[in-house]
């Protein structure tokens, strides 16, 4: 895999939520005041927060009843604008799918990662458009129309308009989703021949920490970088005494009942010498326990290279004095820490390793355990894109509020990643004022700067800028975090702790203050103004 | 307008489509060939025009409806999203994900199956890039065929232009014979690890259905490009005429050398060498070479010059240019050595210092002494019979390794160094390549070589 599935951390993200929603509704709150300081005076402060009150308690009495009756609404009008049409259009793509992936004679786990890929991405482009438009044009749409007169003359709050208007899409993009997302699984057991379709399983790993010592065993922060572009995995040097080693926590007799554990690697060789090529880079385990002293190791074995490396390890083994140890309790720590280190055996030889790429496989959970996951990960931010365009579009026209959720999808998808190198100062090249310099003097963004009244000027004017930027990332869903693709097609589960709880507690804490805010949208607009 | 009815209007909208219709159908009904005894249809002025001026895609090579139909739904859009690929492809690479990898590669192929680049880039990325950073020399092999096959579709997609035909051939001779892997590599071409039959490794079907040679197949395909060459008069970019024009001569001559370097020294290796010979000097060397000074041919001798063109000052010209053009492509050295190998004794020569070295690597001197001793003898008499070859690198270092090994063996078995031994010329006059020669034996004695 090239990522590393590392656990969320649920506190730290809770704290971060609450100081991001407390600092919006705090300006929210300061700007609202100064308006109406400005149109009714001192007694336009008593206003805002009676508004503010009213309405909260205007969502604590919503009804059940009602926002399932506007849901139902929702519903009929999406079926009558021809929603479910994006399932032939699915349909048509699988009709032709053929086409587009990967030769028969490709190896077989590499038809796997290609066509699961391609359903899950397919599935993910085809409904987002879908229900990103409904979203965004559906109340705009009834504004203009004034059917929405009808609605909220009634004794319906606008909460209940808000939530039942996100129900009724979800609901509608939830039906598509299912049809879609058994068709693609339906094709995927078709479409895949027969050695493929054993690779179709759902590993669930157990990782571990790693760290890595130097040539002369010494600690070391990282490996050796042997200069690959992508710096993902650390690399340790042949018959030297660096290693890389893992610890695996809990690591006891009642969580592996079957008297071994099963180590699977992903390791990379690095040559520097070509070596004897026909026989591959050797590599060994050794378990080690500091507490004891003790160690065992397994026989030395060649890496294969972007090929499974499954290793069964007895829970008898033989120490280096050759003594019979036991795994479980001899050669694991009293807290139940296990711990692996991974030598390189080849004289010049390198291997390289990141934190993923050594893990105890637990007994394997169905495939189909995987793929729905991975479609309830569409699912999350099928979700979230709805009550961004729901709220978009209860205070701005239809190509506004579409502009608007577009942005926010982009940026949330692809900028990210930008944004955060910016605002950590990682980015070459400064902010946009010292780009702007460089731009014009022609100067290199590796180039240092020289210290001038104007570079400290400028330095200064990025610095408040960038802070900005900081801030308002927070507001920005990171829509990296739904796509499970990856543990999917690579044949993994979806983990729990580090892809579905984040995914989940990130649609949760954007849908909980968006809600809020399309009410008071929707509340303070003039719905006579189309 | 206003003044119409509803269904008024619509019946004047279809007059309307009706009439615009008839001259588009017109300008464009499609031409059809000619078959049997029925003659061709030339279709419709745009059909005419796309034939007079080559504009059709059937023009360039094969047609993928696939492809067409990509290019078609994405309007104008096909710039932008060709890009984005590219930049997916790059990513993958960059993150060693090869299926995702591959399958973008195809899709950009999709969008551009007539941008000649676009497969040589993608068919060298798959053959040499992506190969290498495989560790198992079986899966380099696969990525190698991968990136072969490549470049065989792209040569069938722009059937009419040879540039894709060339690398085809190339990366059949260079790749497979040349690469660091060659000796697993030319293996595989004949027993490819994938494929099995009656428990024998037999080769890829695809690839070399006939068992044959992976410099026999890299000069069809070489041959193949000088052909679209002729036919079509669609020119390469890729080097000077002279010099794509010896490819297929170019590898017969190292089909010879490859199985002389496997240890072959039999009368299939001298064949290989008569027909090497016969390549490069009747079809190559008879070549019509344009130069500024004039038209001339390789194997032309200045007698034949001066018999053919009285003109002195065209004379003078016409063999200063043939000097140049013969310099370029080393011409003289690879028609003395092709007719020096034909030669019994030139094959005894090779056979006894390679049997000797590997004598030596074995560690049985008394053999590799005896043997390299007859290689050097018999390498001074090639030397002697041609001598255009005593400044050539590659006999030099040849003659050179034997002596060494000889000398290292005579040392081992407790003799001495005669004050005059066979190659003793070539053995003083190239002391200062020494260390080199003494790192290759070393390198040759490692139990990695």
């Amino acid at each position: 895999m090239s990522k590393d599935p590392i656990p969320y951390d649920l506190l730290s993200g809770l704290g971060t939520w609450a100081v991001t929603v407390l600092t919006v509704l705090v300006l929210g709150l300061f700007v609202a005041s100064l308006v109406y300081l400005l149109l009714e005076g001192p007694c336009g402060i008593g206003t805002v927060f009676r508004g503010l009150l009213g309405g909260l308690a205007d969502i604590a009495h919503t009804s059940s009843r009602r926002v399932w009756a506007l849901t139902q609404l929702t519903l009929k009008e999406s079926i009558r604008r021809k929603t479910l049409g994006v399932i032939v259009v699915f349909g048509v793509c699988f009709l032709f799918a053929g086409w587009f992936l990967s030769s028969p004679e490709a190896d077989p786990d590499m038809q796997v990662k290609v066509y699961v890929s391609f359903v899950l991405t397919a599935i993910s482009w085809l409904i987002l458009p879908a229900v990103f438009l409904l979203a965004c044009w559906g109340l705009p749409e009834d504004i203009k129309a004034r059917s929405l007169h009808t609605v909220v003359t009634k004794p319906v709050r606008r909460f209940e308009v808000i939530a039942g208007r996100v129900l009724g899409i979800v609901l509608v993009g939830t039906m598509v989703l299912l049809v879609m997302s058994g068709a693609g699984y339906l094709w995927l057991n078709r479409a895949l021949d027969s050695r493929a379709k054993e690779k179709l399983v759902a590993r669930v790993p157990v990782y571990g920490e790693i760290t890595f010592t130097s040539r002369d065993g010494k600690p070391a922060a990282a490996g050796v970088n042997v200069g690959d572009v992508w710096a993902f995995r650390s690399y340790v040097e042949g018959n030297t005494q660096a290693r890389a080693i893992w610890e695996f926590p809990n690591v006891t007799e009642s969580r592996f009942p079957d008297d071994s554990l099963t180590l699977e690697s992903s390791i990379q060789v690095f040559r520097t010498h070509k070596g004897d090529i026909e026989s591959g880079v050797l590599a060994q385990y050794v378990f080690v326990n500091p507490e004891t002293g003790k160690s065992a190791r397994l026989p030395a074995f060649p890496v294969r290279e972007f090929r499974e490396n499954i290793h069964e390890v007895p829970r008898e083994l033989i120490d280096d004095s050759n003594q019979s140890v036991d795994l479980f309790r001899d050669l694991v720590q009293k807290d139940g820490t296990l711990r692996v280190e991974v030598f390189c055996l080849s004289s010049g030889q390198y291997l390289g390793m990141a934190r993923p790429d050594l893990f105890i496989r637990q007994p394997d959970a169905p495939f189909a355990a995987s793929y729905f996951k991975a479609i309830s990960g569409i699912w999350l931010m099928m979700t979230l894109v709805i009550v961004l365009g729901v709220t978009a579009s209860s205070f701005a026209k239809g190509p506004v509020a579409t502009l608007l959720t577009f942005v926010f999808l982009v940026v949330g998808r692809i900028g990210l990643n930008f944004l955060n190198q910016l605002t950590s100062g990682t980015h070459e090249g400064g902010g946009p004022a010292e780009s702007v310099y460089r731009i014009l003097l022609h100067m290199n963004p590796t180039v240092p700067l020289t210290k001038t009244p104007l570079t400290t000027t400028l330095e200064y004017i990025d610095k408040g800028f960038l802070g900005g930027l900081a801030a308002l990332k927070h507001v920005i869903p990171d829509f990296q975090r739904y796509n499970f693709s990856e543990f999917t097609a690579n044949g993994f589960d979806v983990p729990w702790d580090a892809a579905l709880l984040p995914a989940l507690a990130l649609t949760i804490g954007f849908v909980i203050p968006c809600l809020v805010l399309g009410y008071f949208s929707l509340k303070a607009r003039e719905l006579e103004s189309k | 307008m206003k003044r119409l009815t509803a269904q008024q209007r619509k019946l004047a909208y279809l007059g309307g489509i009706i009439v615009l219709l008839v001259p588009i159908i017109w300008l464009g009904i499609p031409s059809a060939p000619a078959t049997g005894s029925q003659s061709g249809d030339p279709g419709g002025k745009l059909a005419q025009l796309r034939t007079q001026y080559d504009l059709g895609e059937h023009n360039l090579g094969d047609v993928d409806p696939t492809s067409a139909t990509m290019n078609l739904v994405l309007l104008g859009l096909r710039g932008i999203a060709a890009n984005v690929l590219w930049l997916e492809m790059d990513h993958y690479k960059d993150t060693k994900n090869w299926a995702q990898m591959e399958a973008t590669t195809e899709s950009i192929i999709k969008l551009q199956p007539h941008f000649q680049q676009v497969w040589i880039y993608n068919g060298w990325n798959l053959a040499y890039n992506v190969s290498v950073e495989w560790d198992d020399v079986r899966d380099r092999y696969r990525w190698v065929k991968r990136g072969i096959k490549f470049y065989r579709r792209g040569a069938a997609r722009n059937s009419k232009y040879p540039e894709l035909y060339w690398y085809t051939g190339n990366t059949f001779g260079k790749k497979i014979g040349r690469s660091d892997e060659w000796r697993q590599f030319r293996r595989y071409f004949k027993e490819d690890p994938d494929f099995v039959d009656n428990g024998v490794n037999v080769p890829d079907p695809d690839l070399n259905p006939d068992g044959t040679d992976n410099y026999l197949v890299a000069k069809q395909w070489f041959s193949d490009a000088n052909r679209v060459w002729d036919e079509y008069g669609n020119s390469q970019h890729i080097m000077a005429r002279v010099l794509f024009r010896s490819y297929p001569a170019r590898s017969q001559l190292d089909y010879a050398e490859a199985l002389q370097r496997e240890g072959h020294f039999d009368e299939v290796t001298q064949l290989a060498w008569d027909e090497g010979f016969r390549d490069w000097t009747r079809d190559y060397g008879m070549e019509p070479v344009e130069t500024p000074g004039g038209t001339i041919r390789l194997e032309w001798t200045p007698e034949q010059i001066a018999r053919e063109h009285p003109d002195k000052e065209q004379q003078r010209q016409l063999l200063e240019w043939l000097g140049r053009y013969q310099n370029m492509t080393n011409y003289r050295f690879w028609r003395t050595k092709a007719l020096a190998e034909r030669e019994p004794n030139t094959v005894a020569a090779h056979r006894d210092l390679y049997q000797g070295l590997q004598a030596f690597i074995k560690g049985d001197t008394v053999q590799a002494e005896k043997l390299t001793y007859s290689g050097m003898e018999k390498f001074e008499k090639m030397l002697e019979d041609f001598r255009d070859l005593r400044i050539e690198q590659q006999m030099i270092e040849e003659g050179m390794l034997g002596v060494l090994v000889w000398q290292d063996a005579v040392r081992l078995n407790g003799g001495e160094i005669p004050e005059r031994f066979p190659l003793y010329k070539l053995w003083t006059e190239n002391q200062d390549s020494l260390p080199q020669i003494r790192m290759e034996l070393d390198r040759r004695l490692s139990p990695d070589y």
